[in-house]
């Protein structure tokens, strides 16, 4: 499958969201404090909310709408009203560069 | 005798399919029953809510009487006050004390017959004021002022509910605005000018309340401070359905161990409890969808609803319907099998942008809130239905109990902090 540059490393501070469109996808890229990156869906299975507009909650991100939370490495809903998981996608570092997989 | 749930807390002016007979819906106002009707009217932006004319004076410019993006930013704004930490403060903190506490109280005293006796809308309105209180940013009233607090409520309530009545609702009001008034005076006022945030840069980076994020003007329309006050008491008016469906869980629940006394281990289970609210939350919500339609709109069913055209939809009936919640949707089942992705309280606390914001705070992250919490500390205490007094609904078209008489066999035991 392909690779997409998303951004450099330097460009997503810790502790931080943002929103990317990949092929039409919506993605939520998420910068935790301990400077691990992740990316899931940016659409709450909810209600459909943008979760990059939201917050992180140590290893989750927290959707502004209603507050449900999904784990960033599985997709999992760990609160309700959430019930649905979220999708994620594989990410890789390449010399300071953010390259997702979709 | 026991009477059955439905009987003694709905009123006969609300159908079998849940719908009641409200004066003044026009005649030509679009009814519906089915589940995902109802989703999408809920989560279409051409279907609004309207304060009525009656209860503007408590919600009017409130979070859930505002649509569109001023409902979002102000919606964003108030989650604030429940995320997971607070809640989490919240029930350790104040509410467990607090259900403790009653719980010594009743112990402490006995009818001549050695029996303890307790109205439990009572118990669960005395053992919540101090969570409400800390979630509006009020001070925590104690003893007489509590109680006085919670009668201003219910008088509130009643104006704020007005629309129900089947009987002239003037007169309810016009008493509703001289309790408004006391409630400023009394609470409000120095609740606001004790508060010490006065910019959004003053916020704590914690738990927050809605009387600090007002003073912080963390939303410009609270420049207005007739809307902080409306703000303030549609928040603690919202209390009421809290209290009617811990009230409605335990009696559902007792039902349930009556019949199924091999479930009776799981009654100190937070998880089978938050189960249980979410059934009970499904099996009598407490009122029906109404909006009003900003244009046409045609509903995946094919349902057409004109601009300016009302229309209601049944929760009782989506949420027993058996298409969607099973064989066994018109009874109350606690180990329910639902699909993934299935709200266990189907539409009890609505959907779309206006879901119910106390959700997270009565079901916590997954089902064992608050009122899991209560319903632990009841039962271990030993709740049961007093079968000689019987439980009294509010009395208008509002599915409610106004009092609802029960015995503890084990006050004493709940007491002191409930072991799983």
């Amino acid at each position: 499958m392909p690779k997409h540059l998303l951004a450099r490393v330097e460009e997503l501070r810790p502790g931080t969201l943002r929103r990317f469109e990949v092929e039409g996808l919506p993605v939520c890229v998420a910068r935790t404090p301990d400077g691990k990156i992740r990316a899931i869906s940016d659409v709450c299975t909810h209600e459909l909310a943008s979760l990059s507009e939201g917050a992180i909650v140590g290893n989750a991100v927290e959707c502004i709408e209603h507050g449900s939370l999904f784990d960033l490495d599985t997709g999992e809903p760990l609160s309700l009203p959430a019930a649905l998981p979220v999708r994620t996608f594989a990410l890789s570092i390449e010399d300071g560069h953010i390259y997702i997989t979709v | 005798m026991l009477q059955t749930t439905d009987a003694m807390a709905a009123p006969s002016a609300i159908d079998e399919d849940g719908f009641p007979a409200y004066p003044w819906l026009p005649a030509d106002t679009v009814r519906l029953t089915g589940y995902d009707e109802i989703v999408e009217v809920l989560r279409h932006a051409g279907l609004v809510t309207e304060p009525r004319v009656v209860d503007a004076p408590f919600k009017q410019g409130a979070l859930n009487a505002i649509n569109g993006k001023e409902h979002l930013q102000r919606r964003r704004t108030m989650n604030r006050i429940v995320r997971a930490d607070a809640i989490a403060s919240y029930r350790e903190q104040v509410l467990l004390p607090s259900l403790r506490a009653q719980m010594r109280e009743i112990a402490s005293r006995a009818d001549a017959d050695g029996v303890h006796r307790a109205d439990l809308v009572q118990v669960t309105r005395r053992s919540f004021i101090p969570v409400l209180a800390g979630l509006v940013g009020i001070e925590v009233p104690t003893g007489e002022a509590g109680d006085r607090l919670m009668e201003m409520l219910a008088a509130m309530r009643f104006g704020a509910d007005a629309r129900y009545e089947l009987g002239d609702s003037r007169s309810i009001t016009d008493r509703a605005l001289l309790v408004k008034e006391e409630f400023r005076t009394t609470h409000y006022e120095p609740a606001a000018s004790a508060c010490p945030v006065r910019s959004p840069g003053e916020l704590a980076s914690g738990r927050v309340d809605l009387m600090s994020l007002m003073c912080a003007r963390a939303d410009p329309r609270w420049e207005d401070e007739g809307l902080r006050l409306r703000e303030t008491i549609a928040l603690m008016l919202a209390f009421g359905g809290t209290v009617t469906m811990i009230t409605f869980a335990v009696d559902d629940l007792y039902r349930w161990l009556a019949a199924h006394p091999e479930d009776k281990e799981l009654a100190s289970d937070l998880a089978f409890l938050g189960r249980c609210m979410m059934e009970t939350l499904r099996f009598h919500p407490l009122a029906p969808v109404v909006r009003i339609a900003l244009e046409d709109v045609t509903l995946s069913s094919g349902v057409v609803i004109r601009k300016g055209q009302w229309v209601m939809g049944s929760k009782l009936a989506a949420n027993r319907d058996e298409r969607v919640f099973g064989a066994d949707a018109k009874s109350f089942n606690p180990h329910r099998e639902l699909p993934t992705g299935l709200p266990r309280y189907g539409l009890a606390l609505g959907a779309g942008v206006h879901q119910c914001i106390g959700l997270g705070l009565v079901l916590g992250m997954t089902g064992a809130g608050v009122a899991a919490d209560a319903l632990r500390v009841y039962f271990a205490a030993g709740v049961r239905p007093d079968e000689v007094r019987s439980p009294r609904s509010l009395g208008n078209l509002k599915t409610g109990f106004s009092s609802y008489p029960v015995v503890f066999d084990r006050p004493a035991v709940a007491a002191g902090p409930v072991s799983a």
